[in-house]
């Protein structure tokens, strides 16, 4: 498939990140050229061919259902930006 | 000058002697690293922080010593790409967004370096989140290349690279998602180890690419690999994707020579090769031949693919990795009149222009309508790479040819072309995809500038191509070579 335009506004908002005009302008070319290159990859006939996501074999592991050590509180928030009352602080969401 | 200059010793091997004869104590050592820091880092910028406590370590190792304590790194002092946690130092990873970043614990494989007792000398030099081949991504500038500081170390690893290259530190540790131990290893004329996959702990390496990234040694020689790589590997509780293998002696490994090892080289290697450097990697190859390696060229096809498919598996998960610098429990913020804003602000002034890309790449691969065409396409090509790999290994116990298409090149040269940038990876690139161990040694030079050979082996073969770079290295003096550190004291940028 080639890509001859792309939304890049729409990405960008999927990636929550703003640009600037003059970077949608740049990035938006230079993504055209990385996807054109990706190309290259349907040369390759993988119909029959099942994906690899690992390449070792993973396992959710489990373990005994007992307290440990854990991270005390205020260090956990230690690198907050803005922490109150034992919770991280953020502008107001509703 | 400090002793590190003298040249009198500058590898773990020698140290360790040293020390252990009593002849010299790891705060003289540190010292001496600490002394040549001072003299080149503001001329190289190897390092982003110095540990304001190896003196002290390194005394606290002295200590141990005295007290007849055992510990295989014991008093010998290593850096730490600052893309390892090391507790209550700043990890930034060359990001503006993890500035005041400062871990609360240590990597598992920082931990386990200091129950070996090393004194961790200080944090290097990155690209952005490891998105790089140069160092040039890195938010607080590059680092230079010793060997000519106009040029650039490679990366992301470069900083790692430059303090080992320039007897900044006898050994240093980085990571490889693409080649990011491999590239810069080569640029800098030293050693550098990408162990498989799940040999070594991810726990506490800040994660790029979670099913490509892992972290290995890098130093003067294969043999001081085999070292680090001896204390890194192993099972931990804390990583889910660490192989449970036994962890063999890898120093021990050493000896046996190459007489009878099947070697090949894949032919598509030699595509696009800078004429001198495969002058160089063509001699090396001569000189195992002649130590009695078999040596036969094969064909692996889906190499091809490795790269694009690369570009896209690493991008997507770097996009979902990168999920979490949103402002809100670590980093960079930056305020905004609602949740959403804030997200988009923060991630607007905290991130380079590589991250940014990188991210939207993988953002469009991963979207709906393209996650087949791009995400999945990629992963199967992945299985090609893997199966071509799987095929070479039936018949040769390790491949060899070059690590990077060129020697180091100027800084700027590529920063206006991401794609020609990328192509720098392109012979180290495969090995991450699946999953295989790469080792490189330094094989020559090319106009005053080091040339790197590549050895790669099928999973957990670490101890196999540590042999072959440890017989390459006791037939050849490259990995002996400094670059001239007294004259890059008085270097000047112009």
């Amino acid at each position: 498939m080639t890509v001859d335009r792309l939304d890049i506004e729409h990405v960008a908002h999927l990636a929550r990140l703003d640009l600037t005009d003059g970077e949608r302008a740049t990035m938006g070319t230079q993504l055209l050229q990385i996807l054109d290159y990706f190309e290259l990859l349907r040369q390759f006939d993988t119909d029959e061919i099942e994906a690899t996501f690992q390449v070792v074999p993973v396992f959710n592991r489990m373990r005994d259902d007992v307290e440990g050590l854990c991270l005390p509180h205020q260090e956990a928030l230690a690198n907050a930006p803005q922490s109150e009352e034992g919770c991280f602080r953020v502008p107001r969401i509703l | 000058m400090s002793t590190l200059f003298n040249h009198s010793f500058d590898t773990v091997t020698d140290i360790l002697d040293a020390l252990e004869a009593g002849s010299v104590s790891s705060v003289e050592i540190t010292k001496a690293c600490l002394d040549a820091i001072a003299a080149l880092d503001s001329t190289l910028h190897g390092y982003l922080d110095v540990n304001g406590r190896a003196l002290q370590e390194a005394q606290q190792a002295d200590e141990r010593r005295r007290g007849g304590e055992p510990g295989s790194l014991l008093g010998v002092p290593i850096a730490i790409k600052d893309i390892l946690c090391v507790r209550g130092m700043r990890t930034t990873c060359g990001s503006r967004m993890l500035e005041q970043f400062v871990p609360p614990y240590d990597a598992t494989v920082v931990s386990r370096l200091r129950q070996a007792g090393a004194v961790i000398l200080g944090k290097t030099n990155l690209d952005e989140f490891a998105m790089g081949s140069s160092t040039e991504n890195s938010a607080f500038g590059p680092s230079r290349n010793p060997w000519d500081p106009q040029r650039v170390p490679g990366g992301s690893s470069g900083g790692s690279a430059v303090v080992v290259a320039a007897c900044e530190a006898p050994a240093a540790l980085g990571t490889d998602t693409g080649g990011s131990i491999r590239q810069p290893a080569s640029l800098c004329g030293i050693t550098g180890l990408k162990p498989t996959y799940g040999r070594v702990s991810r726990s506490g390496l800040v994660a790029f690419a979670s099913s490509l990234d892992q972290a290995g040694p890098m130093a003067h020689t294969a043999q001081d690999c085999a070292r680090l790589l001896g204390v890194m590997a192993g099972r931990d509780e804390a990583d889910s994707t660490s192989l449970d293998a036994p962890v063999p002696d890898y120093v021990a490994a050493l000896k046996g020579g190459v007489r009878g090892l099947r070697l090949g080289i894949p032919s598509e290697f030699l595509d696009g090769l800078d004429s001198a450097v495969r002058t160089c990697v063509e001699s090396a190859i001569k000189t195992l031949c002649e130590l009695g390696a078999e040596v036969r060229e094969l064909s692996l096809p889906a190499l091809k693919a490795a790269l694009p498919a690369y570009y896209v598996i690493a991008p997507a998960e770097a996009s979902s990795n990168l999920a979490r610098y949103d402002g809100t429990r670590y980093g960079l913020r930056v305020d905004g009149p609602d949740v959403i804003r804030m997200f988009k602000e923060t991630r607007h002034a905290g991130f380079g222009p590589e991250v940014k890309r990188r991210v939207l790449i993988g953002t469009y691969a991963l979207s709906a309508g393209y996650y087949d065409a791009y995400y999945v396409k990629a992963q199967k090509v992945r299985t090609l790479v893997r199966r071509d790999f799987d095929r070479a290994f039936a018949e040769v116990d390790a491949l060899v040819g070059p690590a990077t298409p060129q020697t180091a090149f100027r800084i700027g040269e590529k920063t206006d072309d991401p794609l020609s940038m990328y192509l720098s990876d392109v012979y180290t690139i495969a090995v991450n995809l699946a999953g295989v161990c790469g080792l490189v040694v330094p094989c020559g030079f090319s106009g005053g500038l080091p040339v790197g050979l590549q050895f790669i082996g099928p999973p957990l073969a670490e101890d196999r191509l540590l042999r072959i770079g440890h017989t390459f290295q006791q037939h050849t003096p490259y990995h002996q070579q400094r670059p001239d550190l007294e004259a890059l004291t008085r270097w000047q940028a112009v």
